[in-house]
């Protein structure tokens, strides 16, 4: 059996040419050196140009083009109009114990193949970059480039530590392809992914000393580094195997040592204003390109790929390392985003869709992300088997990461996939959804919308639409608009265009009352009518009428008592008139309905200025009270002519105490009897808000996701 | 002279014209290629290269004054004259102490 006879030719390079027509005799005579240089070391080479749509005049260029001296020349034709595929296309078509990539507009330092083929040589497994980027056009400056031996793997995470011209054995070709960053109409940064990928092979990377690659920076150029925010497609490299097993030992060294070494620009300048060697060879390079020159070095930034872009990225993979150790490789159907985790408003919610979703084995895994800072979450303890929790913004903190975007990206690729992103609106969920959607195409959004915020300015009731925002710009990557109320859904249908096939209404469950303590129906005239009012105590709810109800209600000789609980918060204080003891009395805060005594009183009383469908007034329901609150939000969708007192809800505080007064009057006066209405109320709740009717919903909206 | 009366010159015929250029183009890398030998290690003597290998803020250790002097005492020992001396001499003193220990 013969074996397959080894390439002849030792470089490939590779040069991929579109629009360079205007560069390339410059581009060409600097390969033509390099190469003659490297033939003087024994070394074959061929030159393998793919025009990948070039234009006319680049084509006719190199038609016309002498490349004696160059080697064997092969011209492929295609039409990816992508780099990363057309780069694929020259490696398939070339022959080389080595492949180099070559760009149309850069140059390079004459020892440039001479001493990758060196290093190359001497470091099996290993890709070769040049140690030096000198960039030069449009803007100038020059970094200089480290191997794997001094910057850790961990910084492939937060940026791409090369460039694009790399040296690399054959065999790293077969089992690696550039991406079609095009295709994913999100990423870039081919290059960045392909040296990802060749370290998750075991590929270590190596400078080839006093190599240097003339960048020419375009106007071009600098408007595509405009569109920073870019990142690479998902690679192997970010997967929870790979991370956890090929770079524990980077993990282990980053977390001994977590500052690198301080680089020092001034070193390289240095270095670079008084070498023999580097003045050969920008002098060479002078020679065919005058926009390199020796007099940009004492001016031009220096940097390197140790200083602080490095430090940066450590923290971010040192996060996103403890984060893939936390989750211990799981894959997670649904992840929720919350600012933090409280038993209360819509985190208590979206918790409950959590659980429905386990409940229906429409979900087998549920992961919930706060990224607010919070001193403690609640209920960290009791949530459900199958849910965790993960503290981004904690941990974020600690490795002293401001940006969480990028490490919730590479969370969500490598462990939910396919995962349904649920949230509420936190700003952390709002600036990465926002931002990265698009990036996220199997990962459908179910956005959760209670209620629009609304402030008073000189009477005029203003509603604030920043999450209305965030609908307009990503709808087209949101699955779901899920409310606890159907009106909200309808006024966004008409604002936002909303399909209504995205829009759902799903009513929160309500537990039924832990024990049922018989009232007595409140009698006319028999004793004051006692009144409880249990809410935060804030701008929204509106604590202040409450005082001002209670005096209208005397001003009309209704005798009544209303009791407050609720905690402040936002440093909102008691309004005024709310004592210990007297008409409106101040209770202290509460925990849930349930451990209120609300059996000692006669109805339920809310002021909330803009709602969605709130919980204390279900649970109200629930515990058998006549509940008399204002038309706001999905409130209507509840307390009804059959089930309540709804209260027309108007911007005019005097026009609404009244109604109020009237309300509560009526009721004091026995014009409206409570107990028909409560019946009602109990009989809804028990249909439509019940545990298994939410359990039934939440599994006709969403279906299991296939992980 | 011009360039007629050079008759003996290989420009008269193509074919060793090409073959001289080859030989010259290869002179030129392998001149090329010692030029920068030269250049490296001339870098190198002027302590160039630590720079390029090595651009980093010193550690704390690296800024006390022990360091410091220890680091100028072996820096005599790469001087072109001071530094074959300070090696022999370092080499009999040591062996003279060997000598004197078993002396004793």
């Amino acid at each position: 059996m013969s074996s397959p006879a080894l390439p002849s030719i030792d470089i490939s390079i590779v040069l991929n040419l579109h629009d360079e027509a205007r560069f390339l005799d410059r581009t060409i005579a600097s390969l033509r050196e390099a190469v003659a240089y490297a033939r003087a070391d024994g070394l074959s080479a061929e030159l393998v140009i793919v025009l990948d749509n070039a234009t006319p005049e680049t084509a006719a260029k190199i038609a016309a083009m002498d490349f004696s001296g160059m080697g064997e020349i092969r011209t492929l034709e295609v039409s990816h109009g992508s780099l990363g595929p057309a780069r694929n296309s020259g490696i398939a078509a070339s022959r080389g114990r080595y492949i180099a990539t070559a760009d149309g507009d850069d140059l390079v330092s004459f020892n440039f193949f001479s001493a990758m083929m060196e290093e190359a040589e001497r470091n099996p497994r290993t890709i070769i970059v040049p140690e030096f980027l000198y960039a030069f056009g449009t803007r100038y400056h020059l970094w200089q480039y480290f191997g794997t031996d001094r910057v850790s793997k961990l910084a492939f995470f937060g940026y791409h530590p090369f460039c694009s011209r790399v040296f690399f054995p054959r065999e790293l070709a077969q089992d690696i392809r550039y991406v079609d960053t095009k295709a994913t109409r999100f990423f870039a940064y081919e290059d960045w992914h392909f040296n990802c990928e060749a370290v998750a092979a075991g590929y270590e990377f190596r400078t080839a000393a006093n190599t240097i690659l003339f960048y020419r920076q375009r106007s071009t150029s600098i408007m595509a580094q405009e569109g920073h925010d870019k990142l690479c497609p998902y690679s192997k490299y970010f997967s929870a195997d790979h991370f956890l097993t090929g770079l524990r030992v980077s993990h282990d060294a980053a977390r001994k040592s977590p500052k690198v070494p301080k680089y020092t620009p001034e070193g390289t300048r240095l270095y670079c204003m008084n070498s023999q060697a580097f003045l050969e060879l920008v002098y060479a390079a002078n020679q065919i390109e005058f926009g390199i020159d020796f007099e940009h070095l004492k001016y031009m930034s220096m940097g390197s790929n140790v200083g602080w872009p490095c430090q940066q990225a450590l923290g971010l993979a040192s996060a996103y390392f403890e984060a893939l150790e936390k989750l211990n490789g799981g894959i997670y159907d649904d992840i929720v985003f919350l600012p933090f985790l409280s038993n209360g408003g819509a985190e208590k919610f979206l918790l409950e869709v959590s659980k429905s979703l386990l409940a229906t084995n429409v979900a087998q895994r549920v992961l919930i992300m706060t990224g607010q800072e919070f001193e403690q979450h609640e209920g960290v303890d009791q949530l459900p088997a199958n849910v965790e929790f993960l503290d981004l913004r904690e941990l974020a903190d600690r490795h002293g990461v401001k940006d969480l975007g990028p490490l919730l990206l590479r969370l969500i690729q490598s462990s939910a996939p396919r995962a349904r992103l649920h949230t509420n609106g936190p700003g952390f969920a709002i600036d990465f959804l926002l931002r990265y959607y698009r990036a996220l195409p199997e990962n459908r959004i179910a956005y959760y919308y209670f209620c629009a915020e609304t402030l008073p300015h000189q009477q005029l009731h203003f509603t604030y639409g920043s999450s209305l925002n965030f609908l307009s710009e990503a709808l087209n990557g949101i699955g779901w608009v899920i409310s606890d109320h159907a009106r909200i859904l309808e006024d966004l249908g008409k604002m936002v265009h909303l399909a209504p096939a995205k829009a759902e209404t799903l009513y929160a469950p309500v537990p039924p009352p832990a024990e049922s303590v018989p009232r007595l129906p409140y009698s006319p005239g028999s004793r004051p009518l006692r009144i409880l009012w249990a809410s935060r105590i804030d701008t929204q709810k509106r604590p202040d009428l409450v005082p001002r109800i209670a005096q209208k209600l005397e001003e009309r000789g209704v005798k009544a008592s209303i009791d407050m609980y609720g905690s402040s918060v936002f440093g909102y204080s008691m309004p005024a008139g709310v004592s210990r003891d007297g008409p409106v009395r101040y209770r202290g805060a509460f925990r849930g309905f349930s451990s209120l005594p609300y059996n000692q009183y006669d109805l339920f009383l809310y002021t909330s200025s803009y709602d969605g469908l709130p919980n204390v007034v279900l649970e109200a329901l629930s515990c058998s009270m006549l509940v008399v609150a204002p038309d706001v939000g999905g409130l209507r969708e509840v307390i009804t002519p059959q089930t309540g007192v709804l209260i027309a809800h108007e911007a005019d505080d005097e026009v609404l105490i009244e109604h109020y007064a009237d309300a509560l009057a009526a009721i004091a006066n026995g014009s409206i009897q409570p107990q028909p209405l409560i019946r009602n109320a109990q009989r809804l709740i028990e249909e439509r808000h019940s545990e298994e009717a939410h359990r039934q919903r939440v599994a006709s909206i969403f279906r299991p996701t296939g992980n | 002279m011009t360039l007629n009366s050079m008759s003996h010159s290989p420009s008269a015929s193509p074919v060793p014209r090409d073959e001289e250029i080859r030989a010259l183009q290869e002179e030129v890398q392998h001149l090329r290629k010692r030029l920068l030998k030269y250049a490296e290690e001339a870098d190198q003597r002027a302590g160039l290269d630590a720079l390029r290998t090595s651009p980093f803020e010193p550690l704390d250790f690296q800024l006390s004054k022990g360091y410091r002097i220890w680091k100028m005492y072996l820096g005599l020992y790469d001087l072109p004259v001071v530094g074959p001396v300070l090696t022999a001499a370092r080499t009999i003193a040591g062996k003279a102490v060997r000598l004197l220990r078993r002396l004793r």
